[in-house]
């Protein structure tokens, strides 16, 4: 009896020491920091929208909507996102098309421009079509479509924020729906060819209904990503007041007076909409799941030759590689090389000077912004994915009770706008006294963990699950500890991930915007806020260069990642 | 050496089940002697991986105690549970679980790399000892080769010695030989036999495949539901299957439904729709008992024209017959039912052909009805 209650009594101390072993205290850490990314800036936005004084109230949506012409911001937004969505939607999903299934030439070129929405930031891309079809001297109207008869287009419009969207999110497209063409059963098809129907009947009742969950998907990502975006709107659609939901917040927030409750307002219509989208398509997933006609194998399906349509197509996909890539590019290599910016002649033409190039390296706001870029990338990615790389073990590997909360919690910044979490993090931090981080690197630093959390936790949580559950228990028997195996045979083994997930939130937070424009302060400034400076300040030329050593830098590290990629696989999206 | 008494292990059952706790394991107990190898056997779904990995300590039981060598590792009642890692147990992954970032020679030293300081070995002992596993195992020529550039069998291989080298009392084996082809299975599980005897090793081999756990184990338990349905030596649950499931899942047998008439001897007479059977059993039954006698298609013998009506030879007429190189099955339509003969490839009787079927007594054993 007594054995018994003293082993018992061991027991429960053996218990309290596993409870608090260093596994333990890592989850906890981990989880909690992951909750208070997540929860805490979509809280204090809450509060701040519906509390004043102490009572719930709605007046800052009455506030908002009253003065803003509710309508036709709403109106705008719609229009804009549906649009670009459309417009992306029947390039990208052609362009896949043609890549998985035909025998097109020049594959090698549409992977080249399926990456340009990560190496030219969106802000730079909008500026280099200002360059390109501004009504009075964009270079493609003067010599290209009013040379044709027709009328200058006005970029400043409507029509022209969809272009512009459009083409910067077709990429996106294209690589989804390159997926979903890639990992369809060949012998689906196949078996409609040897029912005896013909080629296009078997892409309208076969192919398309089997990619319809992928194309859906792609639509709901593509209206949320419209929505979000605030390059467009800021750059293209300011000038006229084309207002939609992300620069009317900007506009709020920067007038003289900083309207926080309609900031607020607006900011929570647009979560709202966003997370109807995300979970939607969340939704459409798990149905999509449950058919499993579409399996998740990866086929080489046997390309259909194109016979005389092969011309055609080549034509179309050069037009795209050279309206999306070269046009912009060339645009911006230009103009970098003129002291003021004017459309091309013959006189800018001979009259090229490389001396922007030096200017920029000698102006301060250059220098602070490739060092807090640099800082900020670097902190970020390491940071991000050490993080999620315990998370994703936690929601992959174990069964703790309330897994699926971190899950959750880890993906819930992805509904958050940029813009969004701008607002919502100014909320936060202008209010907690006690946690002064407002003006320093940390408050951007804090925003860059959040936005990217979702990111390293996909690419996290692929890389573990590709790890066999099995190589981890045969550690544990083998005798290793939690930490010794997760040291030294989960961390190697999710290497390759990490880094594909490292790379790639260094490189996107090198074009990050949105919640930037909102937090930094003076001499806080990254590489997009100082082109998103100069571009007010129409330092046109000094912006180009700025741009044109960006691009390249980030080419250099996109080949490195592709690089690695060979090796390692490094995912698109 | 092991011990297993009374474990339970349950999962959460999914929407479709109610919502219930399903039993993966369901009260099983076992013993497995010192040197001897016990298997688990039976379809996908009847815990016997569960029970396996509960020993293992992957699985936290809901009830029991396992106890290796004298040591309790888990039990329910006094609250131990020692961690998979402190156990001490070597074992082989269905997947072989060999790490791909490290070579032969560092996947084999990484359970004694990972020993506590006090009882880790010295740099050279960890290189000896695990030159002296791959030596077993017939690596030793590979012990700088990256793992992932070892064939199948050679992975195999690597696992065992990997499990092999802490010198475990008892050794689990997950499926270890399912992942090979037909060819290298079979020669694996002489191989793995011939180290097991030679080494002495106390193992856990779990199977869903009948041919390899009659071939290896020295003890056969055959598992349904999470409940071990049969317990006993290879050759003994083969010939005496206690119930109409292990008749069925091990090797192939006629399920012929009757009524015992009578006691003769160590034999029953038992009344079938088709004729009279003359079983023998030791069993207990009753005149008027509903019973089921299995009859293993190879020791039915099958003799062209009929003279069939006496116990134990009935007419019949071939329906399909199969070629299947050593051996020509018979599909014979007997009254209302088709049983199936097993012949040596010398016979081999076209359809059609009225025959003889002769029951030898070594093909019967006596189940009884309802199970």
């Amino acid at each position: 009896m007594v054995a018994v209650a003293e082993r018992s009594v061991q027991a429960r101390g053996e218990a309290l020491r596993r409870l608090l072993s260093a596994r333990n205290l890592i989850v906890l850490l981990v989880a909690a920091a992951i909750a208070y990314l997540a929860l805490v800036p979509l809280g204090f936005l809450l509060w701040q929208t519906f509390v004043r004084g102490g009572h719930f109230t709605v007046s800052a949506f009455r506030d908002a909507y009253g003065a803003v012409g509710l309508g036709t911001m709403l109106l705008n937004s719609f229009v804009f996102s549906f649009g670009s969505t459309i417009f992306a939607l029947v390039i990208g999903t052609a362009l896949a098309y043609l890549l998985v299934r035909t025998d097109v030439p020049g594959k090698s070129l549409m992977y080249a421009a399926s990456v340009v929405p990560l190496i030219i930031p969106g802000i730079l891309h909008s500026i280099s079509w200002t360059f390109l079809l501004d009504p009075h001297n964009g270079i493609a109207n003067t010599y290209f479509i009013q040379k044709l008869g027709f009328g200058a287009f006005n970029v400043y419009s409507l029509p022209g924020m969809i272009f512009i969207e459009g083409l910067h999110l077709a990429p996106l497209v294209f690589l989804l729906m390159v997926a979903s063409f890639r990992s369809m059963d060949p012998s689906l098809e196949e078996s409609a060819i040897m029912s005896g129907a013909p080629m296009w009947r078997v892409f309208f009742r076969v192919t398309l209904p089997l990619a319809k969950p992928a194309l859906y998907a792609a639509i709901l990502i593509m209206v949320v990503r419209g929505l979000e975006s605030f390059e467009v709107p800021a750059v293209i659609g300011l000038r006229n007041h084309i207002w939609v939901f992300t620069s009317r917040i900007y506009d709020a927030l920067h007038a003289l007076s900083p309207d926080y409750g309609t900031a607020g307002a607006l900011a929570m219509t647009l979560l709202a909409l966003t997370s109807l989208g995300v979970w939607w398509q969340s939704r459409l997933g798990r149905r999509a799941r449950a058919f499993q006609t579409v399996t998740g194998k990866g086929f080489r399906p046997r390309p259909m030759p194109l016979g005389k349509w092969k011309w055609p197509a080549v034509a179309f996909i050069l037009a795209y590689f050279f309206v999306s890539i070269l046009l912009p590019l060339l645009t911006l290599g230009y103009a970098s090389t003129q002291l003021y910016y004017s459309p091309p002649t013959h006189y800018t033409l001979t009259h090229l000077t490389g001396a922007n190039y030096p200017s920029v390296f000698h102006d301060p706001l250059f220098q602070h912004a490739v060092k807090n870029s640099l800082i900020l990338g670097v902190g970020t990615a390491t940071a991000v994915m050490l993080m999620c790389a315990i998370a994703a073990w936690v929601v992959v590997r174990t069964n703790l009770p309330g897994r699926w909360l971190i899950d959750n919690l880890a993906f819930t910044p992805l509904v958050i706008p940029g813009l969004v979490l701008g607002v919502a993090m100014l909320d936060v931090y202008l209010r907690l006294k006690w946690l002064p981080i407002y003006g320093t690197l940390w408050i951007l630093f804090i925003a860059y963990l959040t936005r990217y959390m979702p990111y390293g936790m996909r690419y996290a949580a692929t890389s573990m699950f590709q790890i066999g559950k099995e190589l981890e228990e045969s550690a544990m028997m083998s005798g290793a500890g939690w930490f010794q195996s997760f040291r030294r045979i989960v961390l190697p083994l999710l290497v390759p991930g990490f880094i594909a997930g490292w790379i790639y939130i260094f490189v996107v937070s090198f074009r990050e915007l949105g919640s930037s424009v909102l937090l930094y302060s003076p001499g806080k400034e990254v590489l997009s806020i100082a082109i998103w400076q100069q571009w007010q300040d129409g330092l046109l030329p000094q912006l180009s260069a700025l741009g044109v050593m960006l691009v390249g830098f980030l080419v250099v590290m996109v080949a490195i990642a592709y690089k690695l990629g060979a090796r390692i696989g490094v995912r698109e999206t | 050496m092991l011990d297993v008494q009374n474990l339970v292990k349950t999962f959460a059952g999914s929407k479709a089940e109610g919502r219930g706790r399903v039993h993966a394991v369901d009260g099983i107990s076992l013993h497995v002697d010192e040197g001897e190898l016990f298997t688990l056997l039976g379809p996908s779904g009847c815990g016997k991986t569960t029970t396996l990995r509960c020993i293992a300590g992957l699985e936290m039981p809901d009830d029991g105690v396992i106890s290796v060598a004298g040591r309790t590792l888990f039990s329910r009642a006094d609250r131990i549970r020692v961690p998979a890692n402190e156990r001490g147990l070597g074992m082989v992954f269905q997947s072989y679980a060999i790490w791909p970032h490290m070579n032969v020679q560092a996947n084999v030293a990484f359970p004694l790399q990972v020993l506590p300081r006090a009882k880790r070995p010295s740099r050279s002992q960890i290189k000896e000892r695990v030159e002296r596993v791959l030596a077993v195992v017939k690596l030793d020529h590979l012990s700088s080769r990256q793992a992932t550039d070892l064939s199948g069998g050679q992975q195999q291989r690597l696992a065992l010695a990997r499990a092999l080298v802490m010198e475990p009392p008892l050794l689990l084996l997950d499926e270890p030989l399912s992942n090979l082809d037909a060819k290298l299975r079979d020669d694996m599980r002489f191989e793995l036999k011939r180290l097991q005897r030679e080494l002495g090793i106390t193992g856990v081999y779990v199977t869903h495949d009948q041919v390899e756990a009659l071939a290896m184990s020295n003890t056969v338990a055959v598992m349904r539901d999470g409940k071990i349905e049969q317990v006993g030596r290879p050759r003994d649950v083969y010939e005496k299957p206690s119930s109409r499931f292990v008749a069925d899942f091990i090797g192939t047998s006629n399920f012929i439904d009757g009524v015992v008439e009578a006691k003769e001897g160590s034999s029953y007479r038992v009344r079938t729709d088709d004729g009279m059977l003359v079983v023998p059993s030791d069993a207990a039954f009753q005149v008027g008992d509903n019973v089921v006698v299995a009859a293993r298609p190879e020791h039915i013998e099958l003799t062209t024209g009929s003279n069939g009506g006496a116990p134990n030879a009935w007419a019949g007429r071939v329906a399909v017959r199969s070629f299947l190189g050593e051996v020509v099955d018979h599909v014979v339509s007997v009254g209302s039912r088709e049983l199936r003969a097993r012949c040596n490839s010398k016979v081999s009787i076209p359809p059609e052909t009225d025959v003889t079927v002769r029951f030898h007594e070594e093909a019967f054993s006596l189940i009884p009805a309802g199970e």
